[in-house]
């Protein structure tokens, strides 16, 4: 569904607050910069962001917004203002409830591309901007069948997902870079 | 342009300026922007809507901010690439299947070039050409007369007594800047307005508004009318007009300050101008000033000198939802209309239809000549919603809820 009446945007904006984001850039600059959210950016900042940096991706990890009556739409918009804060056009990744946030983000930005890790059963209803390409990763479950329905995509099953949340496991990590440098990489 | 990418298609674009930013760009020869411009509509209304302005920006940027955002987006979508800066379009001239011969040339001066193309989007905007009215005596006048689109800066206006004539958003912000500068200030205007402030109770006025679009119009008119009533007052005792409109039925005056400088008597409210003298200005209403400096906020016009006058239809060009010229299915203009709130999501969405309509077109061509069989007829309708004063200016305002409604409907019935 398109949706171009936005009043409740236009007329009650989401209230900024100052946002953390950690970062670490390659050497050279040659592709879209990524942007990890879900998470604090000290989870990414521990062991992936370097890691994408050492493959020559510029990664960058969003600290989600505290406080009591802060959903979707407020994380959303914070994931929204950072990657327009970017020098190109960004690939979003969402891990956790980072995917949701995610999925959200696509209805309002046109990302680069986008990661959905172990992404949620229940999606926007709000059509995808732009020409964002999609991967789905994953244990084996509602929302992975749920999401590749949606996005129409096949997704990528994890062999241990429950080892998700262990920031250490880089193999989900290696895995989306392989990913990204055969579908959005710069030749 | 960011959108036609999007959708697939390779595109060149012409811009006789050498950088981004047109209007905006106060470095540009045609921009009408002056030095202390900032935005009349808040954020939310202003931006690209997949494209967000900062958090950390005000809620009504300056000019030059705006111009940074155009910048940025320029960069974080690879436009660049794609623009030809220091060109400008001679003529676009409509060819066999459709298509459009185009000639091009350096803007200053230099061989001519003749391309074919598939399709052409015409986005010159609206603000770049004075649009002078006749004044009478104007030629025997011995003082200084410019038009809005050469101030600059109030630099100009100090020590002088400064006549400025036309009740737009230019010419309010020049009239104050003129009571906070010059000797003297008289404000000629055709009319009484109705002067929206920026803020009503502590947020941005045209959100609190959004907010209340659910109410049927003449509710908020009145509502509108009564916040005016109860927080400014009745403006007639500062020797203002009483508007002849309801406010919604023309673009918006949004202006906190003219008031305010009215009231500390620095700006002189009088009438229509009736005619100019060696030294003095006589005002329809009997009464006279004696400027040195006029400065005529009198408008733009819109001005489509590359295309052949009949292509666009009569003038004013009639055009269905100010984009689609009903002869020309492969010609669209896009950022023609002048609507109650920011200009830029409007002119994304119109260009997002035009990308689909573009597509549609190579993809399902029987169902795109269903879509556009209705075009001619409906190059007629106005997407208003109040009855909208019908001076020369107003006739390509739009109301942004009506309008963007057609467009959401259009953009459905493409993508179907």
């Amino acid at each position: 569904m398109i949706r171009v009446l936005r009043t409740r945007d236009w007329s009650r904006p989401v209230r900024p607050v100052a946002r953390e984001v950690r970062s670490a850039l390659p050497g050279e600059d040659l592709h879209p910069p990524l942007l990890f959210v879900g998470r604090p950016a000290e989870f990414f900042a521990e062991h992936w962001l370097d890691r994408c940096a050492e493959r020559g991706w510029a990664a960058h990890a969003l600290t989600p917004r505290p406080g009591r009556f802060v959903g979707v739409r407020e994380h959303c918009h914070d994931v929204v203002q950072v990657a327009a804060s970017l020098p190109r056009q960004a690939v979003l990744v969402g891990h956790g409830p980072g995917a949701r946030w995610v999925a959200a983000a696509l209805t309002r930005y046109p990302a680069k591309a986008a990661v959905l890790i172990d992404p949620p059963a229940k999606l926007p209803d709000e059509d995808v901007v732009g020409r964002a390409q999609v991967l789905l990763v994953g244990g084996a479950g509602r929302g992975l069948t749920k999401a590749g329905e949606h996005y129409r995509v096949t997704p990528t099953l994890l062999s241990e997902p429950r080892r998700l949340s262990d920031p250490s496991w880089l193999y989900p990590l290696e895995g989306l870079l392989d990913w990204l440098d055969q579908t959005v990489a710069k030749p | 342009m960011k959108n036609l990418l999007e959708h697939g298609f390779a595109v060149d674009c012409y811009d006789r300026e050498t950088g981004i930013g047109g209007a905006w760009n106060i470095r540009h020869e045609r921009s009408p922007v002056y030095s202390s411009t900032h935005l009349i509509s808040s954020k939310p209304m202003t931006q690209f809507p997949d494209f967000p302005l900062p958090d950390h920006w005000p809620d009504y940027p300056h000019h030059s901010q705006l111009l940074a955002y155009f910048e940025r987006y320029a960069e974080h979508f690879g436009l660049r690439e794609h623009i030809w800066f220091g060109t400008e379009v001679v003529s676009a001239d409509p060819i066999e299947n459709d298509r459009w011969r185009v000639r091009v040339r350096p803007a200053h001066g230099g061989t001519e070039r003749e391309l074919s193309y598939a399709a052409v989007v015409v986005a010159n905007g609206h603000n770049s050409q004075p649009r002078t009215p006749a004044l009478p005596g104007i030629e025997d006048f011995r003082g200084t007369v410019i038009h809005a689109g050469s101030y600059k800066d109030a630099a100009v206006l100090r020590g002088k007594k400064v006549l400025v004539v036309g009740g737009g958003n230019t010419g309010c912000d020049i009239a104050v800047e003129a009571a906070q500068q010059a000797a003297a200030c008289w404000h000629s205007t055709r009319r009484g307005y109705w002067y929206a402030p920026k803020y009503v109770f502590g947020r941005p006025a045209d959100q609190v508004n959004d907010g209340a679009q659910w109410l049927p119009l003449r509710l908020r008119q009145w509502a509108f009318h009564r916040v005016l009533r109860l927080t400014v007052g009745d403006l007639t005792r500062f020797g203002l007009r009483k508007p002849d409109h309801k406010v919604y039925e023309t673009h918006p005056i949004v202006n906190s300050q003219l008031v305010y400088y009215v009231g500390h008597g620095a700006i002189t409210p009088v009438h229509d101008v009736k005619r100019f003298n060696a030294r003095t200005v006589e005002f329809e209403d009997g009464t006279e000033a004696e400027p040195d400096l006029v400065v005529l906020a009198t408008g733009y016009a819109p001005r489509f000198e590359f295309l052949d006058p009949g292509i666009l239809g009569a003038n004013p060009p009639r055009l269905w939802l100010h984009m689609f010229a009903p002869r020309h299915p492969t010609l669209a203009v896009a950022g023609l209309v002048q609507p109650d709130s920011g200009q830029f999501p409007l002119v994304h969405w119109q260009t997002q239809a035009i990308a689909r309509w573009l597509t549609l077109r190579n993809t399902n061509p029987e169902r795109a000549a269903q879509i556009w069989a209705g075009a001619a007829d409906r190059a007629e309708w106005r997407w208003t919603k109040a009855k909208v004063s019908a001076t020369e200016r107003h006739w390509f305002e739009v109301s942004h809820v009506t309008y963007l409604k057609a467009v959401e409907s259009l953009l459905k019935e493409l993508t179907a």
